[in-house]
């Protein structure tokens, strides 16, 4: 498993609003453009940014529901006297009677699917996403190199 | 809007994904974004000549070269 840290939601919907914006900006001003090889790398870099910026912001959005779906699941862990550490939803520390030991052994199996059902849906999209990104950077590479040499070559 | 190619406003983001490869993914699309822009804006700036052509960024003396040379 890859090494998570905290996410920012706000921060990754900005990137995609922002690639977003410019794509659209860019296409506005891209029409100026003679028809040739240079107005297609021009358009497909856009076309790039701009579906990039989409998978970007609604993958913000899973992070914020992944994120209110945490927040929920520590509640209902807190009220069966367990707590989420990593992923896992563990007993705390401390003596308890039998009586509490058996009701949170009794929780604790939904409550640790609930965990990862979040974990899972989140890893799915971040593998979506990732693959995607990687996808984008080729054909952005790709592009670059064809302007660059449409301006060496003249 | 198109010569200044807009790669400075995406590159002073810093979105945080929470996931090494997604975080390493999208900082280098970011990256290879602003590299897009940068060449699109000189090419833009470039003027056409007669033919429909670019001429070669050597005739506005601008610094692809230097670029390139770097890379």
């Amino acid at each position: 498993m890859s090494e998570t840290f905290p996410a920012d939601p706000a921060a990754c919907s900005r990137l995609g609003g922002a690639l977003r914006s410019l794509a659209q900006g860019l296409s506005e001003a891209a029409v100026e453009l003679a028809d040739g090889s240079l107005r297609r790398d021009v358009e497909a870099t856009l076309s790039t940014l701009d579906m990039i910026g989409s998978l970007v912001q609604g993958h913000a959005q899973d992070l914020a529901e992944a994120a209110a779906s945490r927040r929920r699941l520590d509640e209902r862990a807190r009220a069966a006297g367990l707590v989420v550490r990593d992923g896992r939803v563990v007993e705390p520390m401390g003596p308890v009677s039998a009586d509490v030991a058996r009701r949170r052994l009794a929780a604790q199996p939904g409550l640790q699917g609930q965990a990862d059902r979040i974990a899972s849906r989140l890893g799915k999209a971040r593998a979506g996403l990732t693959r995607a990104l990687e996808r984008a950077e080729s054909d952005l590479d790709a592009c670059t190199a064809r302007v660059t040499d449409g301006l060496s070559t003249g | 809007m198109l010569a200044s190619g807009g790669a400075d406003a995406l590159a002073a983001l810093n979105p945080v994904f929470g996931e090494h490869r997604l975080q390493v993914a999208a900082d280098r699309f970011v990256d290879r974004a602003c590299a897009a822009l940068s060449a699109i804006a000189v090419a833009a700036r470039a003027t056409p000549s007669d033919d429909g052509h670019l001429r070669t960024l050597g005739d506005h003396g601008r610094g692809i070269p230097d670029r390139r040379a770097r890379w």
